[in-house]
């Protein structure tokens, strides 16, 4: 085992509302390696996002606030260091790409003028170096033309080119973590392929670490290394990604699995997991999924289980599969 | 991009003619003409109709437009009945006093209205938020004779620090840079009302105009990349809610030229604002007509240059 690049431990992001407050990440645990991909899998407000949002520091004040946890990156608790601090490490350590490529790019900046802004920003290029430099990065995210492209603004792209563009932008300091939230959710299955591949690519080539979020388990069986699955705040699961697919535990894991439409074996419907995600300010007492799991007993209604090991790096939190043990 | 603006030039023209043909029909439709101001008030029927003759009233309507047209285009104005003199030689000056005090409250009201309206963005319901939301409530319902007054009785009679009214101090023989100071010293009661009541309106577009802008994923995006708050604001941000307020700056334009008749009358700012509206009583032709025609082509130059300055900030918009 490798030294963790990142590692973030009970992580506790709360909102604050009229309503209520929303623990929206509420005690998450979870590391990556430099070089590696983790996949968060989970369905859409499960906290996959804010999570992300806490690792750059971006939660939207003042209705946001961590309340809790520690990220150490390289050896630096994130949550601790200064706005100052952190801004050095944002687009430069950590980098982020986002699930709309249409709408994630400045409209009235050229695509140089915003690829130049974190080189001349972080690595401290002259204008002429850094354009020469966002010309490399379109070529190594596969756009042609790139002269031409520096010149254009993001009306001018599609939804794939664009999505490249992002890449470059974000891997043009040569981050050593690039979180990618949702990066081909809003593309066509064909351009989805093409950036996925585009990204594994220049994973191996500039050795960075991916937190790849997503709710395609597809698109993890593909990218990831190990996976993360999360449900209401919390993590469910955590395991390696030929262990999550060949042995999934946990009921929700299970569910997700199952929901999947599968070539090889011949079914009318796909099956789903019953009910909805839970109200994030009303969440049920004891196990947050036991009202949708089949499973589900008298314990699961009580108390909350804890992320414990069951096999060597494989980790549930559910009563279920700790009674197995 | 020249020839666009040729184009849009050309377009202007019948768009003037069609407005000239309302203002003056709508002239003759109101009853009366100015014709009593010429003569003395004994003056006998006869010599009515003898005056009305000379000065062409007689004739058909569509004959004393075309009339006035061909004089207007060879840059002949005509005379102003109520002042006896060519009316190119009487608005000059009316109008660029107006102008003088416009351009002041102009300045001064978006220099200080789009900074605040982004700060109101950016600490959106905070307590300097608040504040300036009541202002400009405040702004927008005082009525302006009113709170001219109360600046008047205030500054000028309570605590004299500003002159009541007028443009320059009586008998003040100077010229160059004391003569700007004095006229400026006058300015700033006029300004202040003018100032504050516009300031509402433009203080809320901006900060609405910024609150849509900051919640982009763009901002996000500028955010992620390390950025300095102050770039994404200032950079990021406000160049896209600049799009909106552009238009509305070349809305403004034709305002400058023009007066405000009650603000005018109170501090006795010999502005067009008065002029207009005496020559619309008055039935002064010639002088009405002047000024229709100015301020309409005025209009028309500011929505060109509201256009251009949309294309100048969005890439998006292609004026070709």
């Amino acid at each position: 085992m490798g030294k963790n690049l990142i590692e973030v431990k009970g992580l506790k992001t709360y909102f604050y509302t009229k309503k209520g407050v929303i623990k929206a990440v509420d005690g998450v645990d979870f590391a990556i390696q430099s070089g590696k991909t983790l996949g968060i899998v989970g369905e859409s407000g499960c906290g996959k996002s804010i999570t992300s949002m806490s690792i750059m520091g971006l939660v939207p004040a003042p209705h946001g606030k961590i309340e809790g946890g520690e990220i150490f990156f390289e050896d630096r608790d994130l949550l601790k260091l200064s706005e100052e601090e952190m801004r050095k490490i944002r687009g430069n350590d950590i980098s982020m790409i986002f699930q709309e490529p249409m709408t994630s790019l400045n409209p009235v900046f050229t695509i140089g003028d915003q690829i130049t802004e974190v080189l001349i920003l972080h690595q401290k290029l002259d204008k002429a170096q850094a354009t020469k430099k966002a010309m490399d990065m379109l070529t190594l995210v596969g756009i042609a033309r790139a002269e031409k492209i520096v010149k254009e603004y993001p009306h001018q792209l599609s939804g794939g080119m664009r999505q490249r563009v992002m890449i470059a932008m974000a891997l043009s300091c040569m981050p050593k973590l690039l979180i990618a939230d949702e990066p081909t959710t809003a593309l066509d299955v064909t351009i989805q392929a093409q950036i996925l591949e585009l990204m594994n690519g220049l994973k191996e080539r500039l050795d960075t670490a991916i937190m790849l979020i997503t709710h395609d388990l597809g698109v993890i069986a593909e990218m990831a290394d190990h996976v993360v699955v999360m449900y209401a705040g919390k993590v469910v699961e955590d395991a390696s990604v030929e262990e999550l697919f060949e042995n999934p535990k946990h009921p929700y894991t299970l569910g997700l699995l199952n929901s999947k439409p599968n070539m090889s074996v011949e079914k009318d419907r796909l099956e789903n997991i019953p009910g909805v995600v839970p109200n994030p300010i009303q969440l049920p007492e004891g196990c947050y999924f036991h009202p949708r799991c089949k499973y589900a007993t008298d314990k699961c209604r009580q108390a909350q289980p804890e992320l414990k090991e069951y096999t060597s790096g494989h980790k549930v939190s559910c009563f279920m599969v700790h009674k197995e043990v | 991009m020249l020839k666009y603006i040729c184009r849009r030039l050309l377009h202007m023209i019948p768009v003037v003619i069609i407005m000239s043909i309302c203002i003056f029909g709508i002239m003759k439709m109101a009853p009366g003409d100015g014709v009593g101001y010429n003569l003395s008030p004994k003056a006998t029927p006869e010599q009515k109709v003898a005056e009305r003759k000379r000065l062409g009233y007689d004739r058909p309507v569509y004959e004393q437009y075309l009339r006035w047209v061909g004089r207007t285009v060879q840059g002949d104005l005509g005379d102003s009945s109520i002042y006896k003199q060519p009316v190119s030689r009487i608005i000059r000056p009316f109008i660029w006093n107006s102008f003088k005090l416009n351009v002041v409250c102009f300045l001064f009201s978006y220099l200080i209205s789009i900074p605040l309206g982004i700060i109101c963005a950016v600490k959106q319901y905070s307590k300097w938020d608040n504040f300036w939301s009541v202002f400009s409530t405040f702004g927008i319902s005082m009525p302006g004779f009113f709170f001219a007054l109360l600046l008047i009785y205030l500054f000028s009679v309570k605590i004299p620090l500003f002159p009541i009214n007028g443009m320059q101090t009586p008998g003040l023989n100077a010229s160059g840079m004391t003569a700007a100071l004095d006229q400026l010293n006058h300015m700033v009661l006029p300004a202040i009302v003018i100032v504050i009541g516009g300031l509402a309106g433009l203080l809320r577009y901006t900060r609405t105009s910024m609150l849509e802008v900051i919640k982009q994923d763009y901002i996000r995006t500028a955010r992620s990349k390390g950025l300095k708050e102050k770039v994404v604001i200032y950079k990021h941000a406000f160049r896209n809610a600049l799009i909106p307020i552009i238009t509305m700056i070349g809305f403004e334009i034709p305002a400058l030229f023009s007066g405000f008749v009650i603000l005018e009358t109170i501090f006795l700012w010999p502005g067009i604002g008065k002029i207009l509206m005496d020559a619309i009583y008055r039935r002064d032709y010639n002088l009405v007509m002047a000024l229709n025609l100015f301020f309409a082509t005025l209009t028309l130059l500011g929505n060109l240059l509201a256009d251009i300055g949309y294309a100048a900030v969005d890439p998006r918009i292609k004026v070709e």
